[in-house]
């Protein structure tokens, strides 16, 4: 009888044990972030002291439309709410700043845009917001939020949907676009 | 019963023997004439005809019937193409999860997969179906397939359907010649040279994964996809099933499926489901998931979340 007792008992601790290599370890992987500076390099816009050394360019806090330079970018982040300087340090242009005054570099732009978009930074570190590169496993290699969301005009817009398949043979498209048997 | 089974071994010993003849006169033949490449193709022929099953198949059977494929493929579009037959990597069963919140309709998953899968476009044969719902609703039946222009709609949602790799897939059992089978990672694969195009799993099929090739596939040679496996997206023969395999040839090499490398929204997560720091197993940790048809027992591995 107590050996069945210890048995039931061994069997309910087995029950328990994850599949798999016990000696892995819970959790998401260390990632690293796909760096963003030589992207605005290749875009001609970084470094940004190139321009703003803030000398000839001296920053202007003011808000105003940008008529010289930039005015083909709508900024329409958090519906027109912030400023260039909400987000872009006044002094050291070729930095970002979070609200808390520390300085952040371009390349690691996602812990700025994790500190008011918290709950999709925290699925962003799970690999459950964002992109993954190259492979599912191994070196977790992430794509930065800029590379798909345009920081100064976040949300993503509607697009061509690729061509839809044929109508099965026996079906007709009704006047709403959806099939329906004859 | 007696006799009757003797005489069908009787009748198969003589088809054989047939068989073996005139494969020996025409190897001779063709060999007299100093005609190589002759030789070759009759001998593919009879290897093409009397090639066993996947499973069945040795080491050395399994080399000879790739390279024997890569002819008949050389010859047939004119463009080296590559056939693998890598098995299951260890210790790893593949899930899939998809964020319906970030699916926006676009159909870039369709695109790449029938890019990647050499699918048939002349017959539009697809392995992804993204369906149209009004919100409010994940009733399949009122989806809209067909949907064209820009997306998202205004109050639609997009529900994308493939092959779901059930851990008890229903198609298998209805298989009468074992030509579709579970490899020990979970991917559902069909031998397409033993499918003798019953369709029987289509009908079993409540996911619509299956498809049927009713006409010789047509894929512009250009377009092939060169990197194939056995198992996945080598070019099929006409009056076989087909369906989605995770991308078999991709994943086992670590590789993303082609649909999750398309996906402009990050919609996709595909992962070892045995090894708890893959992002599946963050999704399956931290979501509310749901499958599809879960009340139907076929165990899928294919998981839908929502933000």
């Amino acid at each position: 009888m107590h050996l069945f007792g210890l048995l039931v008992l061994l069997a309910c601790f087995m029950w328990g044990t994850p599949p798999g290599d016990p000696q892995a370890q819970e959790g998401p992987l260390p990632f690293t972030v796909d760096p963003r500076k030589p992207v605005l390099e290749d875009n001609g816009y970084f470094p940004c002291t190139d321009c703003h050394d803030n000398d000839s360019q001296k920053s202007n806090p003011r808000v105003r439309k940008l008529d010289d330079e930039h005015d083909d970018w709508k900024l329409n982040h958090g519906d027109g709410r912030f400023w260039c300087l909400a987000c872009h340090d006044s002094e050291n242009r070729d930095k970002l700043v979070n609200r808390a005054g520390e300085l952040i570099d371009f390349n690691a732009s996602h812990e700025l845009c994790g500190d008011c978009h918290f709950q999709q930074f925290r699925d962003f570190k799970l690999g459950i917001h964002g992109k993954r590169l190259h492979q599912y496993a191994g070196d977790r290699k992430l794509t930065a939020c800029a590379a798909c969301h345009n920081v100064h005009d976040p949300s993503i817009k509607p697009k061509m949907a690729w061509q839809p398949p044929k109508v099965r043979t026996g079906l007709h498209m009704s006047e709403k676009g959806v099939a329906h048997h004859d | 019963m007696t006799e009757s089974k003797n005489m069908t071994r009787r009748r198969l010993l003589q088809v054989l023997g047939i068989g073996s003849g005139a494969a020996a006169t025409l190897t001779a033949a063709s060999s007299k004439l100093g005609n190589e490449d002759l030789r070759m193709t009759m001998l593919d022929a009879l290897g093409d005809m009397f090639q066993n099953h996947f499973k069945r198949m040795d080491k050395n059977e399994v080399q000879e019937t790739l390279a024997r494929m890569e002819r008949k493929y050389a010859a047939q579009y004119q463009k080296d193409i590559k056939v693998s037959a890598n098995g299951a990597l260890p210790n790893t069963r593949y899930g899939y999860a998809l964020n319906l919140s970030k699916c926006k309709g676009y159909r870039a998953c369709v695109q790449a997969c029938v890019a990647e899968n050499n699918q048939s476009r002349d017959s539009e044969i697809q392995y992804i179906r993204v369906v149209e719902l009004p919100h409010g609703t994940y009733n399949l039946e009122h989806g809209n397939h067909y949907y064209e222009g820009e997306v998202p709609k205004p109050d639609h949602t997009y529900f994308p359907i493939q092959c779901q790799q059930c851990d008890n897939p229903p198609c298998v059992q209805a298989c009468p010649v074992e030509a579709t089978w579970q490899e020990p990672d979970g991917i559902v694969v069909i031998d397409y040279d033993w499918c003798i195009g019953c369709r029987y799993c289509q009908a079993a099929c409540p996911y619509w994964a299956r498809k049927f090739n009713w006409n010789e596939p047509q894929i512009p040679v250009e377009e092939i996809n060169p990197e194939t496996h056995y198992l996945s997206n080598r070019p099929r023969p006409k009056g076989v099933m087909e369906k989605c395999t995770f991308c078999l040839h991709r994943v086992r090499q670590q590789r993303m499926p082609a649909c999750q490398e398309a996906c402009p929204t990050g919609a996709r997560i595909f992962g070892n489901l045995l090894d708890p720091q893959s992002e599946i197993r963050q999704v399956l940790a931290h979501k509310n998931v749901f499958r599809l048809k879960e009340d139907l027992n076929t165990e899928p591995k294919f998981w839908y979340f929502t933000d």
